[in-house]
């Protein structure tokens, strides 16, 4: 039997066992790979750190467990963002009922790091609100463009001493009449909402988007016309901000260099926004290196099975 | 780690191992794991249609809610009752004789859809268009833009604004690019014009540009998910539960 | 319109009025259902089109009509265009209700459908009884445990002085959805979109050749773009190219990084915006075709 036959005669399942093992092996080693963040991700990044402490956020989180491999290091790295900022953000969802219970296991995720490091975690009312899930994506952003307030609704949380008050009542919430009168809408996503967004809410309010590798190439065109402020996408993406938490960004004119890892961003001449501090490195880290071998096997096989071809055209050739 | 934990994390291993061993082969605990994820998504899906939903856009509207310790409570909007016949509408697809009506519901929510395409199609891609219509014409006849990082902040402001002949020529590709697909859709149809021949070929040549583009991100996406459930069953289960 | 205007659409909550109207409401709603399925055959077309351009009628007014901008809300309309004005604007949130809760009623439609195939299934003896009766028990136990632990968050006395939020404080109903959604529903979420990597693998190795000058160039960015997503391979190109010496200023723009970047932007883009272009024109044709009851095999049949 010739290699190209050999080649091509191999069984999926060895294919499936090689994926396996690789993304496994690669799991263990702790090794800082160097990078390079995306312009779109640090543009987002640098949005995100600009926003006045007293603009709440609103955060669309449209994300589950079926691309808990993205999204969730995206939402925590966001999460962890906003907390140490101290931004007050107003969460909710349309995209699937299971995304506010996924959403509300990584705050407490993160209010349990918190709680450990001996900060204080973020509560409902006082640091946040959760409107939780509002079917029809459509005409929830149409509503919330007449009227926010009455596209949310009376929903209540409970606060931490325990009474349920609706959501309007919290003091930072008191100004925010209209869409514009948030600081920016972030949409954590692996579907179409971010569509809905820029349809019916651009130019009501900048758009920040975390989204799965799937979406994100149809997602640069709106980046690029500036109807998103930024975007980060993928695993690649997670990294980009564990990495921008991690070492500051820096404009092109900056004078003052932190160190070498420092992200420098070509958009914003002369920003300064230095590291943050605790814990930055996470998933995205923890997995980049498989994502690494994984890619490489990718290449392997397109590269050996387009040999086999080749092989079989020259043997061809020669009969 | 407590008991409960490190049984919750064993469920799930199980359950992410039931489902991976479709890969061997098709398999009945594969078929039972599978049914066990269509009856819990189901099961959920009702459980959150209404708590998260129905409880609180229709049902708080429609009954109101009697106001706490003075306060005036707001009334009740009985008329959202109307939406419950118009809705159950949508059960008559079941019928045979008037399984027709259960498209006055589907044509409600399609006519909400319908009614603002209008809308969404400018404001999605006027700044599309907008962005698209970019220089051609280089300002500055020098081929790459030379490096900012050591001008001051005015210097720096001039070479932005400046068109180099390198951007130019980026502008120029990235015309035709949109230009020879749009026409590779529109004009689908056998054209006997050499030029517009050509523009349909190179449209499909650059169209699998983007494509090339979308299966490298695609892959990644995909891996992650994979290398999110060895993390799960080797990290989080095994090394930090089980041998912990 | 008199008789409209005359109508209360609201009534104090929990006093026994507001159920009367419900009940009034219900049976005037299911009496024109009735009314509604008597209709002859020819009437079908028209009826179920004037639901659909009703519907789409309210948006395209809210496009179209001049609304007040920064309307405050005590603010009184000045005439009759902003009268309209005003009008439209208050709706949109319960337009948007409307939408919700029909849509809400319809997702109860598939777990319908599923009750009555899974539910034959056990009762005719198919040789997949088994699995059906475990995918609906499956739902049963999901669905109870569901509004168990809501009705102990939400509605008990306990509720408004334990803090649910503490795992120490949950409930057996608490724990078990807990372990339901958490520990099997999340994970086999998951792993179900997972296996996609797995064919994705095996169709590529067996598949993506270069077999034509599309085919080509399409593999060809592929790898330019995967290479590019991996930091490493970045930086040793980055580190190489550096090496060379000479303008940086110029070489800089042929590292991987830069190639890709530049493949995303100048080619990758415009031919995706175009696509989407294409894609967006469609729909607006598709809304227009559908709100004028056109499309021939549409809602309305």
């Amino acid at each position: 039997m010739s290699l190209a036959q050999r080649l091509s005669s191999i069984n999926s399942q060895f294919l499936y066992l090689a994926l396996i093992v690789v993304t496994t092996i690669f799991l263990f080693p702790q090794i800082k790979i160097p990078n390079k963040p995306d312009q779109a991700a640090i543009d987002l990044y640098v949005a995100v750190s600009q926003i006045p402490a007293d603009k709440p956020l609103l955060i669309q989180s449209d994300w589950t467990n079926s691309s808990r491999g993205e999204s969730s290091g995206q939402f925590e790295a966001l999460m962890r963002i906003l907390m140490r900022r101290g931004q007050k953000f107003v969460l909710y969802s349309v995209g699937d009922p299971q995304a506010p219970q996924v959403a509300r296991n990584v705050i407490a995720i993160i209010n349990k790091e918190r709680v450990d490091a001996g900060q204080q975690p973020y509560l409902p009312l006082r640091d946040y609100v959760d409107v939780g899930f509002l079917p029809n994506a459509e005409g929830v952003g149409q509503a919330m463009k007449a009227n926010i307030r009455r596209a949310f609704g009376d929903k209540t949380n409970r606060g931490a001493d325990g009474q349920e008050r609706t959501i309007w009542s919290t003091p930072w919430l008191a100004q925010s009449k209209s869409v514009k009168d948030f600081g920016m809408l972030i949409n954590i996503t692996a579907s179409s909402t971010i569509d809905v967004l820029i349809e019916r809410l651009g130019g009501e309010v900048p758009l920040g988007l975390l989204c799965t590798g799937v979406i994100g190439p149809q997602m640069i065109p709106f980046y690029n016309g500036k109807q998103l402020v930024g975007l980060s996408i993928g695993l690649k993406g997670v990294y980009d901000l564990e990495w921008m938490m991690e070492h500051g960004v820096r404009g092109a004119q900056t004078r003052e260099v932190a160190g070498p890892d420092e992200v420098v961003s070509a958009n914003h001449p002369d920003i300064k926004i230095p590291k943050l501090e605790g814990k930055n490195l996470d998933r995205g880290s923890k997995y980049y290196l498989s994502l690494h071998a994984a890619l490489a096997l990718m290449i392997i096989c397109v590269i050996l099975g387009n040999l086999t071809l080749i092989g079989a055209r020259l043997k061809g050739r020669k009969a | 780690m407590d008991g409960y934990t490190k049984l919750k994390l064993a469920a799930g291993v199980l359950a992410t191992v039931g489902l991976y061993s479709v890969l061997y082969r098709e398999n009945k605990f594969y078929r039972f794991v599978e049914h066990v994820f269509l009856g819990l998504a189901a099961g959920f899906t009702v459980f959150a249609v209404w708590a998260e939903t129905l409880k609180v856009q229709w049902w708080d509207k429609m009954t109101g809610s009697q106001g706490e310790a003075g306060s005036p409570g707001t009334p009740g909007f009985w008329a959202y009752i109307l939406l419950l016949p118009i809705g159950l509408m949508g059960y008559m697809v079941f019928s045979k004789k008037h399984n027709w009506m259960s498209r006055i519901p589907i044509g409600v929510i399609l006519g909400f859809w319908s009614g603002q395409q209008i809308q969404i199609f400018w404001n999605k891609w006027g700044p599309q268009l907008n962005d698209s219509m970019k220089p051609i014409i280089p300002t500055n006849w020098s081929l790459f833009r030379p490096d900012m990082s050591q001008m001051t902040p005015e210097a720096a402001a001039v070479v932005q604004n400046d068109i180099y002949l390198s951007q130019a020529i980026n502008n120029l590709i990235f015309t035709f690019t949109i230009l020879a697909v749009l026409s590779y859709f529109f004009f689908s149809f056998d054209l006997k014009s050499k030029f517009m021949q050509t523009m349909n070929k190179s449209g499909r040549w650059l169209l699998m540009v983007g494509l090339g583009a979308i299966f490298g991100s695609t892959v990644m996406a995909r891996f992650a998910l994979v290398i999110d459930r060895m993390f799960f069953i080797f990290v989080e289960f095994l090394q930090r539960a089980l041998f912990a | 319109m008199d008789l409209m205007a005359q109508i209360s659409w609201s009534h104090r909550a929990g006093e026994g009025g507001i159920w009367t109207m419900m009940l009034v409401g219900f049976f005037i709603g299911m009496a024109l259902m009735f009314v509604i399925s008597r209709a002859p055959t020819r009437a079908r077309r028209p009826i179920v089109g004037a639901f659909t351009f009703l519907s789409g009628l309210f948006y395209v007014m809210l496009y179209l009509w001049p609304t007040p901008k920064s309307k405050g809300q005590f603010d009184i309309p000045q005439g009759p265009v902003e009268s309209v004005g005003f009008f439209l604007q208050d709706t949109v949130p319960v337009v948007k209700d409307f939408a919700s809760i029909l849509t809400a009623f319809l997702l109860g439609l598939g777990v319908f459908s599923l009750l009555r195939i899974h539910l034959s299934r056990i009762f005719k003896g198919h040789k997949d009884r088994f699995f059906s009766a475990t995918l609906l028990v499956s739902m049963v136990l999901m669905m109870i445990v569901g509004y168990a632990q809501w009705y102990q968050r939400e509605f008990t006395a306990a509720a408004k002085t334990t803090d649910y939020g503490n795992p120490d404080n949950w409930t057996g109903a608490m724990q078990a959805f807990d372990f339901l959604f958490d520990g099997l529903l999340q994970q086999m979420d998951a792993a179900m979109f997972s296996i996609i990597a797995f064919f994705i693998l095996s169709a590529a190795y067996r598949a993506f050749r270069i077999r034509s000058v599309e085919a080509t160039i399409m593999l060809g960015t592929a790898l330019i773009l995967m290479l590019s997503l991996m930091g490493l391979v970045d930086y040793l190109s980055t580190t190489a190219v550096a090496s060379l010496g000479g303008d940086q200023n110029v070489l800089q723009n042929f590292t991987l990084k830069s190639v890709s970047d530049w493949i995303k932007n100048n080619l990758q883009s415009p031919s995706l915006r175009a696509m989407e272009f294409g894609v967006g024109l469609g729909a607006l044709a598709m809304g227009l075709r559908l709100w004028l009851n056109l499309e021939r095999g549409g809602v309305g049949g």
